[in-house]
């Protein structure tokens, strides 16, 4: 069994709100509003909507995901109660995760490549620039070690199991620990093309569901080790109890049909924490509402946790892809702390044969939750996190 | 607990396998304009129907992780539980430009999902994982001239925790029309990326605890990435002849450094440091032999 | 070229199935699963592949689940089409 490591600070930024408390508040209200992408369009008959921060801009010099990924950091050091002198006196370490963040890959630069060039160079700088572990470390003088996680749609939960690692094995004594990723107009047309886009509001572990709405943000979370949190008399909002990851090796988009690596890092997770299954209070599971992976999904949980309340949150903030992981960890912490969790938002009739997720905001029983990610290539990823102390 | 590098497999403008890699350190070589790597060799380890999906850099990725397992004597074992670490600096900037041509060519409705799955950084760990059944942990890393280092961390620290009972670990990168273009105009840059001559492959190892390994090549005693120029005494590599320079060379750089350990040339411990950009990777091997 | 060839040489090409000749791929011959094998991310590829050599768009996957069947049935599905 592992020692849990603190979480002392959490930033949040989604379409459900600028920060954690804001995002959750709306959550429970039951309000969402994909729509079609605002910043750029794609040539679709159908307007596949998305989940976009249209008010929100970073500054030009850095990619969005890295503007993004600043902006949560910052709320996540204020709620620990952290400053710049101070980190300057630790070890620290970042560990994010992201696919647009670190992709060498802008859509006007190859097009003016293609036409003849030669292009700006800007947006290839912008790129090298915002490598997100590398642009934390900066933005923040942190001198420990330095990780960009691109596992896809598990990169921010392996971001923060992983981080979580570092501070068992004494490599530093804290860890900005999260995700990020911006939309883009590639990416929307390579998930269009794959046709797991829905044409409407995703609806997770529906029967009529149809596909997954994208969106964007980032998540950090302060991951501190005993001794420092300690000496800080930092209160722990929460505990990372256990991680677990493992691969399908199955197909490079499609997940399992039989679900055997959730189930191993499941396990895995749960092991790490000393959890017995009746603890679950709740899983914030995957849930992207394409019909794979609900029905893969569901079946793992109906199979190892069964009557455990499962919710996807991505109804009210869509597929933020590296960012979600992390953005989901902080809503499993915010939902911990209240004891309750929002409806599970475009769910409305169950498939038949597969569990139902929560269709109302409920009152959930526990200080353990799951917080699970399954990513293309078949990566699974599993935090199991505990609630901390009170305030 | 104390790490052993089991097997090692590279292929770059030197050729294909750690014999290519010894005799042309032996040799030296004349600096070519771009040191090209050739991943056909793949074809005598996986059938080439199983290959079709794989793009020119993903080939690159699975020829040196086979080449490390074979290395090792271990391509027959069970890999249920092997742990797959794949680092790359630039990614798959080739099928990323064929995907953009795909949206060019035909419109956004003619978008290849092929090529989009292709393009994505795990890509490579994806197609290893499949075609070695290996179901342990899986993570791919890309934060370019540190991608190697922090790989090696991530893989020490798996087998130390015991989520692994061993690890492939590697980088790659390749040369297409995009990085192409930005070595041309390395000038404008605002971190330029030479000297070259421009290079690409790559290099992977196999990793696990001392006690499981046979014959190593040496003891991987630290990898770690940090702030600042690094320790004290320790000057980076510079641009290597033999294999060119990209975000990945850090592990080509520890693959010489191994032969040369293993073939008794050299001090006993041995440190290889990156820096890019503000930060440093370092990575710490020593002789097995006392 | 007749359109049964052109289309065998556009799953060759396009699908990347280095190891075969149009001639080895029969007219019959189920696409999918047995056959040549094809998976779910080719059947995208040749929902997208429609719209790029013959401009046929598809609403989903389940309308071109019938005209994926074999070469026969994706040749009579286009000349369908294209009919219309």
């Amino acid at each position: 069994m592992n020692r849990p490591v603190p979480i002392t600070g959490l930033g949040c930024i989604s379409a459900a709100g600028p920060g954690l408390e804001a995002g959750l508040a709306s959550m429970f209200r039951g309000c969402r509003d994909p729509r079609p992408p605002q910043r750029f369009c794609t040539g679709h008959p159908v307007p596949y909507p998305v989940f976009e921060l249209p008010e929100f801009l970073g500054p030009p010099s850095l990619l969005r995901t890295g503007a993004l990924l600043l902006h949560a950091a910052r709320e996540a050091l204020a709620d620990a109660g952290l400053d710049r002198d101070f980190l300057d006196t630790l070890r620290a370490g970042a560990c994010i995760g992201t696919t647009v963040g670190s992709a060498m890959n802008d859509e006007g630069f190859c097009r003016a490549l293609r036409a003849g060039g030669p292009p700006s160079l800007e947006p290839m700088e912008r790129i090298l620039r915002s490598n997100p572990a590398a642009l934390l470390a900066r933005q923040w003088g942190l001198d420990g070690p330095c990780q960009t996680v691109v596992n896809a749609c598990s990169s921010g939960t392996d971001a923060v199991g992983l981080g979580a690692s570092w501070i068992e094995a004494g490599l530093c004594d804290l860890v900005l620990a999260g995700g990020a990723d911006e939309l883009s107009r590639i990416t929307c047309n390579g998930f269009i093309s794959m046709r797991i886009a829905g044409p409407g509001p995703c609806r997770p572990f529906d029967r009529e569901r149809d596909g997954l709405n994208l969106g964007e943000g980032a998540a950090v979370l302060v991951l501190e080790a005993p001794e420092l949190r300690r000496r800080r008399r930092a209160r722990a909002r929460a505990f990372v109890l256990g991680y677990g990851s493992a691969c399908d090796a199955y197909h490079p988009t499609a997940p399992s049909p039989d679900g055997a690596g959730l189930g191993r890092a499941i396990s895995e997770a749960m092991a790490a924490g000393g959890i017995a299954p009746g603890q679950v209070a709740f899983v914030n599971a995957h849930g992207t509402a394409t019909p794979d992976n609900d029905r893969v999904e569901s079946g793992v949980l109906a199979a190892m946790l069964p009557g455990v309340p499962f919710l996807s949150t991505k109804g009210y903030t869509g597929h933020t892809l590296g960012a979600a992981g992390a953005i989901e960890a902080a809503f499993t912490v915010a939902c911990l702390e209240r004891g309750r969790v929002p409806a599970c938002a475009g769910f409305q009739e169950a498939d038949p044969g597969l569990p139902a997720p929560v269709a109302e905001n409920s009152a959930v029983r526990g200080a353990v939750a799951l917080s699970q990610s399954l990513a293309f290539g078949g990566n699974n990823a599993v935090l199991a996190l505990g609630l901390g102390e009170r305030p | 607990m104390t790490i052993a590098i089991q097997g090692i497999g590279v292929v770059g403008g030197f050729g294909c396998g750690t014999a290519d890699l010894a005799r042309a350190m032996a040799l030296g070589a004349a600096p070519a304009a771009a040191l090209r790597a050739d991943p056909g060799p793949l074809e005598r380890f996986v059938p080439r129907r199983s290959l079709r999906r794989l793009d020119r850099f993903a080939r690159m990725a699975a020829l040196a992780a086979h080449l490390a397992l074979e290395d090792a004597g271990a391509l027959g074992d069970d890999h249920d539980r092997l742990g797959l670490v794949v680092a790359s600096g630039w990614g798959a900037t080739g099928t990323t430009l064929a995907l953009v041509d795909s949206i060019i060519e035909g419109g956004d409705v003619c978008t290849s999902p092929s090529h989009f799955a292709g393009s994505l950084h795990n890509a490579p760990a994806s197609h290893l994982a499949i075609l070695l059944g290996a179901r342990g942990p899986s993570l791919s890393i890309s934060q370019f001239g540190l991608s190697a280092p922090s790989a090696l961390m991530a893989a020490r620290l798996w087998l130390e925790q015991g989520r692994a009972q061993r690890v492939l670990v590697g980088a790659v990168d390749e040369l297409s029309g995009l990085t192409g273009h930005l070595w041309d105009r390395q000038g404008e840059l605002e971190r330029p990326w030479g000297p070259g001559p421009r290079g690409e492959g790559a290099a992977f190892f196999l990793l696990s605890s001392r006690a499981e390994a046979r014959e190593p090549y040496c003891l991987l005693e630290q990898a770690i990435t940090g702030r600042g120029p690094g320790p004290e005494g320790l000057a980076p590599a510079g641009t290597s002849p033999l294999y060119g320079a990209m975000p990945a060379a850090p592990a080509f750089d520890l693959a010489a450094a191994a032969i040369r350990l293993r073939q008794g040339q050299g001090p006993e411990r041995v440190s290889c440091l990156t820096r890019d950009q503000d930060q440093f990777g370092l990575v710490q091997i020593r002789s097995f032999r006392r | 070229m007749d359109l049964k060839e052109k289309l065998k040489t556009i799953l060759i090409a396009e699908l990347n199935l280095e190891d075969l000749r149009p001639e080895q791929i029969e007219d019959a011959a189920p696409l999918f699963g047995a056959g040549l094998g094809l998976d779910s991310l080719d059947a995208v590829e040749l929902v997208m592949l429609l719209q790029k050599h013959f401009g046929i768009t598809l609403k989903d996957k389940e309308e071109g689940r019938p005209a994926f069947a074999s070469v026969n049935a994706l040749a009579a599905f286009i000349e369908a089409r294209q009919q219309a």
